[in-house]
């Protein structure tokens, strides 16, 4: 029965660990605490496996231990979203003439982290609007604005570099 | 749904379209090309956030459930890290909170100090191989030893973060300080740690990086100043 357990974790590990370190960089933008981040997660996922019910909800379990692990990391308490904050800001800074991958990950590093983790959950993860708001305990609606607003600030910015380029 | 209902659901879901938006598309132009670059802008997000994830993250994780010790000291020795960083050596912060920001339990620096306490380091050369492969794993990474001021000696091979190490001790008369080089983990600007009992100062070199670790952050900066580029 161990064994059983131990080859269904390995399988997790191998196979969520890298979008899970991604996740986990995007929110704490360094790369060995991103690291930490991940083992973190596993370690409580192992310690918790008993606790797991559905076995399709696995994915969603770990973005929210790892989501929760950050947080208690930084005991940084919750952000409130600040709705009218300036997000033509992030086109004010001095662009380049460097690749527009770059400038899209510099937009996304000025992108306040409330818009930005949304995002980045349904572009690299896959998930639906309801599973952000579950993730990120909020309502799909307040996602759906971040959403909105945060993909108007990078097509904003992308538009310029594009200019940018082929002038 | 008129344009501006579809446009908004584009703006928050580009790659799920219920029905009504669906059908708008088919009768909006203008709509269709709002959804074709809401999907573009979507894949070049995706490609600028694709951080490539370190080689062999999920061995790591593995081995670390299997080896709960180490793990324990390296998580007890990040909560009691005292010393600061310092991106210029020299430059000393007391502000634990700052470090903590920098260092996790699984940073390299808090890595070597377990590597140290728990000395796993396999020797497997005689006197006369170690002699040469003490010149040989300096260069390796881009270093070389400050002559006639420290006598060095190469001990083993030892895993530092799931990453294979060479560990040297470098000796003075009034200090001691184990080196841990790590070939291949790009190190970032120099971090210095300290638990109480043992100090790391972690600095990046041409090719990864190496950890001195030494009894104080004072010894451990001194030490690290008889290592120079190779």
């Amino acid at each position: 029965m161990f064994e059983s357990r131990a080859k269904r974790f390995e399988a997790l590990v191998r196979a969520y660990s890298a979008e899970l370190y991604r996740y986990g960089y995007w929110l704490c933008r360094d790369r060995f605490t991103a690291e930490d981040l991940v083992q973190e997660t596993f370690a409580r996922a192992w310690n918790a496996w008993s606790k797991l019910r559905e076995e399709k909800a696995i994915r969603n379990w770990l973005y929210t231990i790892l989501r929760n692990e950050h947080a208690r990391l930084y005991e940084r308490k919750r952000l409130d979203v600040v709705d009218d904050f300036d997000l033509d800001s992030i086109e004010d800074r001095k662009l380049t003439s460097v690749s527009p991958e770059f400038e899209m990950r510099e937009a996304l590093h000025a992108l306040p982290e409330a818009y930005r983790e949304p995002l980045l959950l349904q572009v690299l993860g896959g998930f639906t609007c309801e599973e952000i708001a579950t993730i990120m305990n909020t309502t799909p609606g307040a996602i759906m604005t971040r959403l909105s607003r945060a993909r108007l600030a990078l097509r904003r910015s992308a538009g310029r570099v594009d200019k940018e380029s082929s002038a | 749904m008129n344009c501006l209902e579809a446009r908004r659901a584009l703006l928050g879901e580009p790659r799920r379209r219920t029905s009504e938006v669906e059908a708008h598309l088919v009768d909006c132009a203008a709509c269709g090309a709002v959804a074709a670059g809401m999907l573009e802008l979507d894949d070049r997000i995706a490609e600028a956030a694709s951080v490539p994830a370190p080689d062999a993250l999920a061995d790591r994780i593995l081995l670390a459930r299997e080896r709960p010790p180490r793990l324990r000291y390296a998580a007890a020795a990040a909560l009691l890290v005292t010393a600061a960083l310092g991106v210029m050596l020299g430059r000393e912060l007391v502000d634990t909170d700052a470090t903590v920001e920098v260092v996790g339990p699984g940073h390299p620096a808090v890595a070597a100090m377990s590597e140290v306490a728990e000395d796993t380091t396999r020797v497997l050369l005689s006197e006369e191989d170690a002699a040469r492969e003490l010149e040989h794993v300096l260069g390796r990474v881009g270093l070389a030893l400050r002559k006639g001021e420290a006598t060095a000696h190469y001990v083993g091979k030892c895993q530092v973060t799931g990453t294979a190490c060479d560990r040297i001790v470098l000796s003075t008369p009034d200090a001691q300080a184990n080196v841990i080089l790590v070939p291949e983990y790009p190190l970032g600007p120099p971090v210095l740690v300290s638990d109480g009992r043992r100090s790391a100062l972690a600095s990046p070199a041409r090719a990864g990086g190496y950890i001195v670790v030494s009894d104080t952050p004072k010894n451990a900066r001194r030490m690290a100043r008889l290592l120079r580029k190779g």
